[in-house]
């Protein structure tokens, strides 16, 4: 996945409402804003907007049925991201190799 | 998961060479990044380059000579994420052991069990090469 991609992900979970909003997806199948905003101590017009920008990123997709609209887990980027951190270990492992190399060049 | 990386090494030097490895701009550009300036004070300047045209800006937290560095950076640009590094020396049989401790993912472990468990189970379904393994776990 690329740095960007990775990026869009973090900065939308960067926000600590929209991480609640994430888990209370998990929970459930596919809700609307009204029924999120009922668990949330904010207004439906604020968790759509949060919907918004996750949706953006990834990280939940919106169906239409008739007159609502509802919003499903996308866990995709999540997955994605969890690589990129499994790969900031094996970036150090290899700039401490490099560090132990040099080390041994050193007089 | 954990929110934090560790790695270690054991480094063919005394504490005083193995320090300025890991805090010299110069011996940092043979292994951390391909140019480093840091100015080596509580508050100072970090920043990375590497040749693909990646840039990491930082700041050291800690400098306690010859035993720990610590400095905080962004890890993905323009993202508001930061993370703490920590390069810990102590003496070794054959040399300085060199620990290296990342914290500060702890975003991405969506915090509940609920939204592991989901994101494990798409992974199994969708058979991507991880779904050997869990992913996520739990915080």
């Amino acid at each position: 996945m690329t740095a960007d991609a990775v990026g869009a992900t973090f900065a939308a979970l960067a926000d600590p409402t929209r991480r609640h909003v994430i888990d209370l997806l998990a929970d459930r199948e596919a809700v609307t804003a009204s029924e999120l905003a009922r668990d949330l101590p904010i207004t439906r017009q604020a968790v759509s907007k949060h919907l918004a920008t996750l949706a953006d990123a990834g990280l939940v997709t919106a169906q239409r049925s008739g007159r609502e609209t509802r919003y499903r887990l996308t866990p995709a980027p999540l997955t994605d991201a969890r690589r990129w951190i499994d790969n900031v270990g094996a970036e150090w492992e290899s700039r401490l190799a490099r560090l132990a190399e040099h080390a041994k060049r050193s007089p | 998961m954990s929110d934090s990386v560790t790695r270690e090494t054991v480094l063919d030097l005394d504490r005083d060479d193995a320090w300025r490895a890991v805090t010299d701009a110069e011996q940092l550009e043979q292994w951390l990044a391909d140019e480093v300036e840091i100015d080596l004070v509580e508050g100072g300047d970090l920043r990375v380059r590497y040749d693909d045209g990646r840039e990491r800006h930082g700041t050291v937290e800690e400098v306690s000579a010859p035993e720990r560095v610590v400095f905080r950076w962004h890890p993905v640009p323009d993202v508001d994420l930061e993370t703490v590094v920590s390069i810990e020396l102590e003496p070794a049989e054959a040399g300085t052991r060199v620990i290296v401790v990342e914290t500060g993912f702890d975003i991405l472990p969506v915090a509940s069990a609920q939204a592991c468990a989901v994101v494990n189970a798409w992974a199994w379904e969708a058979r991507l090469e991880a779904a050997a393994r869990p992913v996520m776990i739990a915080a």
